[in-house]
């Protein structure tokens, strides 16, 4: 009885999660249009852009201060050198923020490449598709160490 | 009368539940999905929203 009723729970999670992503529009990277690909790529990029910016601020400042600073360094107002940077960062840290730099150094051509294929009507290659993919995992893997 | 499985009704129930499932979510997906031209209008406006943001502008630790 207790099985029959956790397959019918199990069922009815699956049936809500489905229904979920459909009403969301939520699809599958593999189902994407390539401009939509393009578009999460981007987005992925971002992302992770944000949170080794974030690990680098100080965490004194307020998320309101963190966001302004963002701003004015994107909109190229404030240097990175005027950035008040996390006094406490440990040389393990450090390292892996420089390594996530170098890492979307490495990624920001490819996404840029990406884009400009789709936007020219062509199909990137599987092989440029696939580097970034394993780019931003690497990246988002290091983010867990700060 | 034979007695029915109990297995088997529960089976069957479930597989009724995973049909109806898979038919509200393509009616679903049908409702709420984009057309391609519709999602190819949409990018550039989407692309201007989220510039790519450059890895210079990640300060020196």
């Amino acid at each position: 009885m207790k099985k029959k009723l956790l397959l019918g729970v199990v069922c009815l999670g699956i049936l809500a999660f489905l229904v979920g992503c459909a009403g969301l529009g939520l699809k599958a990277y593999s189902q994407m249009m390539l401009e939509e690909k393009s578009l999460f790529l981007l987005k992925q990029y971002n992302k992770v852009w944000d949170n080794t910016f974030s690990q680098t601020l100080d965490p004194s400042l307020t998320a309101i201060q963190k966001d302004e600073i963002k701003a004015k360094v994107l909109a190229g107002v404030m240097t990175i050198a005027e950035v008040p940077i996390n006094p406490n960062l440990t040389p393990e840290q450090r390292k892996i923020i420089n390594a996530k730099k170098d890492g979307l150094a490495r990624l920001y051509p490819l996404v840029v490449a990406f884009k400009t294929v789709v936007d020219g009507g062509g199909t990137p290659s599987a092989e440029t598709e696939q580097k970034i993919l394993d780019l931003i995992d690497q990246l988002t893997a290091l983010g867990m160490g700060v | 009368m034979k007695e029915e499985n109990p297995v088997a009704l529960a089976i069957l129930s479930l597989s009724e539940v995973a049909k109806m499932g898979l038919m509200i979510y393509f009616t679903l997906s049908q409702q709420s999905g984009k057309t391609e031209e519709q999602i190819k209008a949409e990018i550039p406006i989407e692309w201007a929203k989220f510039q790519l943001r450059k890895p210079e502008t990640i300060p020196e630790v």
